[in-house]
C-alpha cells in the first residue's frame, strides 16, 4: 500500500484538513514528531475523545435515553424539579449543538468526529421531526458504530425511535380494509429512503414495486406508544406481528416466503447491507467526504472492492481510502468546505474556546444554511462542496471577521495567545500573517492573501513597505495590538486559501 | 379586474397625451409613461418542496369519490365547519387559502389541476432535480429551468436572478451569476470603522484566486443592497407571516419595487407538505402561511403586481388515496397556483383526469393532464415576452395551451 513517507507541511496540513476539521496553531510539528504515518493510523483507531466527552459529561443531561426523556417530557421524572416542569429540554437541545461543536472543534480524535458528522447526515433525521430523540439517536445509533460493519449502523438506525418517528416507520402496517376501503396500512416512507438514500442508491435499478414491498417487510414496526399517545408507553421500538403483512414478497431480488415476522426485516437488512450496489454508493459518498466532488473511479472501485470483501467493514473501507496514493494526491484537487468544516476549522485556526454554541454559532451556521441537525430531508445536507458556492458565501466573510474580533457570542478568541506561542508578534501585521501562513495553511498562503492581509497598502513593493510600520508609517490594520491581531487574522480566515481543504 | 383594466387605460391614456401635447408634456405624465414603457417583467417561483398534495388544495367538492377515497383526511363540504370554500360547483380551496379569496374573485389567480409530468420519479430528490432542470429522466441537464429562461431575458448583473436559499438551487444552475442569500438586510461584510479597507483586501486576496468570480458577485450584491429603498415598510399595510415563504415573498417585493433589475426570484419553501401521516393539521397550518404570504405580496405590490406572475408548484402530488395512517405517499398531479395582476384568474385551469380508479395513473395518483413544461413556456411567452422559437426545453416543444393570459 502506499504508505505517504513524506512528513512535508503540506501533507500534513492536506491529512489535518481531510481527516479532521483543520489545523490548530502548533499541532504541524506535533503530527510530525510522531510521525505523519503513525498520526494516520492512531486517528483510524481512535475512540472519542475521552477529555472531550468529560466535558459535555459535565452538562449532565446529554445522556438519557428516549424512554427518559418521554419521562421529562410529561413531567413526570424524578429528574425534573417541580417548579421548572419543562426544563429539561430547551437548555438540552443547545447543549446539544454545543456537544457537536465542541466535539469537531476540540477533540483530538479529528476522524472519529468526521465521521460522526458524515454517518448522522448520510443517516440524517432532521431534529425538527425527529425532535429531542435527536440526542439519542446520535448517542446509541451513529457513534458507537462509526468504525464497526456497516450492517450495525444500518441496524442500529432502522430499529432508532428516532428513524422510525422521522420517517414514518412506525405507522407502517399492513393493509386493513373495511367495507372495500384501506383504513389503515402500508406507510412507504421508510422503505424507499432505506434504498434511495441508505444503502443502494437512487440510480440502483429498484422498481416501484421494491419500494412498496420493502415498506411491507417492515410493517409492523413501531414504538411503545399504547393507542398511539405519546403520552403513554416507553417510547421504544417494538415489533407488532398482528401489523406485519405475512404474504409473499420480493425486494430487489431477495425472496420472502411469506408468513414471516420482525425477521424479515432483519434479512432484507442483511441483504441490502452488503449488496455491491450499497458497497459502491457508499465508497462513492466516502470518497467524496475525503477527496473531491468527482473522486477517482479507481478509488470509489478499490474501497467497494474492500466493503464487499470485509462484508461492509467500515474501519477498512476507510484504511483502504486513506492509504490510497488517490488521497495522498488529492492537495491538487482542493475542495470547497461545507460550512460546518469551515466554521469548525477556523474555531480550530484561532484556538477557539466554545462555551455556548447558541445562539452565536448555531446562528451563523443558520445563515450559510447548515444549521446542525436542522436538515429537514432525510437526503442530509449536501455533500458536494460545489453546492455550497454561492453568494451566501458573504456569511463566511461575516463569520471570519466576527469571530476574530472576539463577536460571536459564546466563544471566546485570544489571538495574542496563539501568535506569541508561535513566536510570532501580534501587534505585528507580517508577523500575525507569518505564523498563520506556516502553522494553519501549511505555507500555502498566495502572495496575494499574504499582502492582503498583511501589507501597509496594496499593490507592488507592498511586502517592502510593511517593513517601514517600523520606522513609525501609520499601518491602516495597526491601531492597537487588539484590532490588529483581530483584522489580520479576520482577513486570513476570510481568505480563499481557507475555504478549501 | 375592473380596477386592473381602469389602471391599463390610464397608463395608455397618459402615453398618448404625452404625445398629443406636442412638446409640452407634462414632465409628471411623461416619467410615468417612460417608466410604464420601461417596467421590468418580474416572475417569482414559489417551489414548495416535499411534494404538496393538490387534492387537498384546490378540492374537487363536487365529486363523490373525493370523499370516498379521502375519508378521514376529506375536507369537509362547502357550508359545513371548516368546510371547503367553494369556487364552483365542482372545486373549492382548502379553508385556509381563505386570504386567496380575494385575489381569485378579481381574476388576479388562477390554479392549474393536474400539473407535472411522470418522468419526474416518486424520490423527492429526483423529482426535485429532475423539475428544476427541466429534463424528467435526464439528471446531466448543464442548466436550470430559470437559468435557460434568463438567457431569453434583457439585463445581467447578480441581481438578475435572486435565490431565497443558503444553496445555489438547481433551477438556477448555469454559468451567470445569481444572487443566492437567506436574508438581505444583514448582506454586508457586519465589521465596524474599516468595512470599505476591508472589502478592498478581501477583493486584493480573492483576484488571483479560482473564487474570484464568487467574491465579485458578492461585493457586487453587496454594492447593490445598499438601496435605501430596501428598508421601506410594505405598501398597502400589508402584513407578512413570519414563517417561510412570508419573508423572503417581503425581501422581493422590496427588491422589485427599489428596481434592481430582477426579473427572476426562486423562493423554494421548506414546509412540512411531505404528509405522509396525519395530514390534515400539516395542510392547515402550511397552507395558511403560504396563503397569507401571498395575499401580503400582492397588496405590497399593489399595482406593480401588474408587472409580476409568482407561480407555486412543488415537485410532485400525493396519491389519490388516503393511506393507512391518515396521509398520502408520493404520487403524480399536483396543483399550482398562478398570481399577477396580467393572469386571466378566476378560473381552475387544465384538464381534471377525475378520480375514477380507471382515471389515476397506476391506480393510485391523480393523472397528469398538463406537462410542467407546457406551465413554464406559457409564462415565458405571456408575462415574460420570451419568444416561441426559445429553446427553453431540450428535446420538448410546446403542445398544449392553458389559457393563463387570456
Amino acid at each position: 500500500m502506499a504508505i505517504p513517507t513524506a512528513q512535508d507541511e503540506r501533507s500534513v496540513v492536506h491529512f489535518l484538513n481531510r481527516g479532521g476539521f483543520g489545523p490548530t496553531a502548533g499541532q504541524l510539528a506535533q503530527v510530525k514528531r510522531r510521525g505523519l504515518w503513525n498520526y494516520v493510523r492512531d486517528q483510524i483507531e481512535a475512540q472519542a475523545d475521552p477529555e472531550v466527552e468529560k466535558r459535555i459529561a459535565r452538562f449532565g443531561d446529554q445522556g438519557y435515553s428516549v424512554t427518559e426523556m418521554f419521562e421529562i417530557y410529561r413531567g413526570k421524572s424524578p429528574l425534573v424539579k417541580k417548579d421548572q416542569p419543562l426544563n429539561g429540554i430547551m437548555p438540552m437541545l443547545d447543549n446539544f449543538y454545543t456537544s457537536k461543536i465542541f466535539r469537531a472543534a476540540a477533540s483530538e480524535s479529528q476522524l472519529h468526529e468526521v465521521l460522526a458528522d458524515f454517518w448522522f447526515n448520510h443517516f440524517n433525521v432532521s431534529r425538527v421531526s425527529a425532535r429531542w430523540g435527536t440526542i439519542a439517536y446520535e448517542r446509541e445509533a451513529i457513534r458507537p458504530n462509526l468504525k464497526g460493519r456497516f450492517r450495525d449502523l444500518l441496524g442500529a438506525t432502522a430499529t432508532h425511535p428516532a428513524m422510525l418517528f422521522y420517517l414514518d416507520n412506525y405507522l407502517n402496517r399492513r393493509n386493513h380494509m373495511e367495507g372495500g376501503h384501506l383504513v389503515r396500512g402500508i406507510n412507504e416512507n421508510y422503505g424507499r429512503e432505506l434504498l434511495e438514500l441508505h444503502t443502494v442508491g437512487v440510480d440502483a435499478g429498484y422498481k416501484e414495486t421494491d419500494v412498496v414491498n420493502a415498506a411491507r417487510v417492515f410493517s409492523g414496526w413501531g414504538l411503545d406508544h399504547p393507542r398511539g399517545d405519546i403520552d403513554r408507553g416507553t417510547g421504544v421500538f417494538v415489533f407488532r406481528p398482528e401489523e406485519h403483512d405475512r404474504d409473499p414478497k420480493t425486494v430487489f431480488g431477495l425472496e420472502f416466503a411469506g408468513g414471516g415476522g420482525r425477521e424479515e426485516g432483519e434479512k432484507l437488512l442483511d441483504y441490502l447491507s452488503v449488496h455491491p450496489a450499497t458497497a459502491l454508493f457508499i465508497s462513492t459518498k466516502l470518497a467524496r467526504r475525503f477527496l473531491s466532488d468527482e473522486p477517482p473511479k479507481s478509488l470509489v472501485d478499490r474501497c467497494a472492492e474492500t466493503f464487499i470483501s470485509t462484508k461492509g467493514d467500515l474501519k477498512q473501507v476507510v484504511t483502504t481510502l486513506l492509504e490510497s496514493p488517490e488521497f495522498w494526491a488529492a492537495p491538487s484537487t482542493p475542495r470547497f468546505k461545507t460550512p460546518f468544516e469551515f466554521v469548525i476549522a477556523c474555531l480550530r485556526a484561532t484556538g477557539a474556546s466554545v462555551d455556548s454554541a447558541v445562539p452565536g454559532l448555531v446562528g451563523s451556521l443558520d445563515a450559510m444554511g447548515m444549521r446542525p441537525y436542522y436538515c429537514a430531508p432525510p437526503t442530509g445536507y449536501p455533500d458536494r462542496g460545489a453546492d455550497w458556492l454561492s453568494p451566501a458565501y458573504l456569511h463566511r466573510f461575516r463569520f471570519a471577521l466576527a469571530l476574530a474580533e472576539g463577536r460571536i457570542p459564546g466563544v471566546r478568541v485570544r489571538l495574542g495567545d496563539v501568535v506569541k506561542v508561535s513566536g510570532g508578534d501580534a501587534s505585528d501585521p507580517l508577523s500575525i500573517a507569518t505564523v498563520f501562513n506556516r502553522e494553519i495553511f501549511g505555507g500555502g498562503l498566495s502572495p496575494s492573501t499574504l499582502e492582503g492581509a498583511s501589507a501597509l497598502a496594496l499593490g507592488a513593493n507592498a511586502f517592502k513597505r510593511v517593513m517601514d510600520t517600523a520606522t513609525g508609517t501609520k499601518h491602516p490594520l495597526k491601531a492597537d495590538p487588539v484590532t490588529t491581531a483581530a483584522k489580520v487574522v479576520g482577513l486570513l480566515l476570510a481568505s480563499p486559501e481557507m475555504q478549501m481543504r | 379586474m375592473s380596477w386592473n383594466l381602469s389602471r391599463r387605460v390610464f397608463l395608455k391614456g397618459a402615453g398618448l397625451l404625452a404625445v398629443g401635447l406636442g412638446g409640452l408634456p407634462s414632465e409628471v405624465i411623461l416619467r410615468t409613461a417612460r417608466a410604464a414603457a420601461n417596467k421590468k417583467k418580474v416572475f417569482v417561483h414559489v417551489f414548495l418542496r416535499g411534494g404538496a398534495d393538490g387534492v387537498n388544495l384546490v378540492v374537487p367538492h363536487g365529486d363523490p369519490l373525493y370523499y370516498e377515497h379521502r375519508r378521514e383526511i376529506a375536507l369537509p363540504r362547502p357550508g359545513r365547519p371548516g368546510g371547503v370554500i367553494a369556487l364552483d360547483e365542482h372545486f373549492g380551496f382548502h379553508p385556509s387559502l381563505a386570504p386567496l379569496q380575494a385575489l381569485y374573485k378579481e381574476g388576479r389567480l388562477a390554479a392549474v389541476h393536474a400539473v407535472g409530468h411522470y418522468g419526474v420519479s416518486r424520490s423527492h430528490f429526483s423529482a426535485q432535480d429532475f423539475t428544476e432542470l427541466g429534463t424528467p429522466g435526464e439528471r446531466g441537464t448543464k442548466t436550470g429551468i430559470l437559468a435557460r429562461l434568463e438567457e431569453n431575458i434583457e439585463g445581467a448583473g447578480v441581481l438578475k436572478s435572486v435565490s431565497f436559499s443558503a444553496q445555489r438551487p438547481l433551477s438556477f444552475l448555469g454559468p451567470e451569476p445569481a444572487l443566492v442569500t437567506l436574508g438581505i438586510e444583514s448582506f454586508n461584510l457586519g465589521v465596524e470603522g474599516w468595512a470599505d479597507e476591508c472589502e478592498k483586501r478581501l477583493r486584493w486576496m480573492y483576484a488571483p484566486s479560482a473564487l474570484a468570480p464568487t467574491a465579485d458577485q458578492v461585493f457586487s450584491a453587496v454594492q447593490s443592497l445598499r438601496a435605501p429603498a430596501l428598508r421601506n415598510k410594505p405598501g398597502g399595510g400589508a402584513a407578512y407571516p413570519a414563517a417561510s415563504p412570508g419573508p423572503a415573498l417581503q425581501q422581493a417585493s422590496r427588491i422589485i419595487q427599489a428596481g434592481l433589475g430582477t426579473s427572476c426570484f426562486f423562493v423554494p419553501v421548506g414546509g412540512r407538505f411531505d404528509t405522509h401521516s396525519n395530514q390534515l393539521e400539516p395542510n392547515a397550518t402550511e397552507f395558511d402561511i403560504l396563503a397569507r404570504s401571498l395575499a401580503a405580496f400582492a397588496k405590497d405590490l399593489g399595482p406593480t403586481l401588474d408587472d409580476v406572475v409568482v407561480l407555486v408548484t412543488t415537485e410532485f402530488g400525493r396519491t389519490v388515496f388516503v393511506n393507512g395512517s391518515h396521509g398520502t405517499d408520493h404520487g403524480s398531479a399536483y396543483c399550482a397556483l398562478v398570481m399577477g395582476g396580467e393572469v386571466k384568474g378566476g378560473r381552475i385551469l387544465g384538464q381534471w383526469p377525475g378520480l375514477a380508479k380507471s382515471a389515476l395513473h397506476e391506480e393510485r395518483d391523480l393523472a397528469v393532464t398538463t406537462d410542467f413544461r407546457d406551465l413554464y413556456s406559457e409564462l415565458a411567452q405571456g408575462h415574460l415576452g420570451v419568444g416561441a422559437s426559445a429553446k427553453l426545453f431540450p428535446g420538448f416543444t410546446p403542445g398544449g395551451r392553458i389559457g393563463l393570459f387570456s
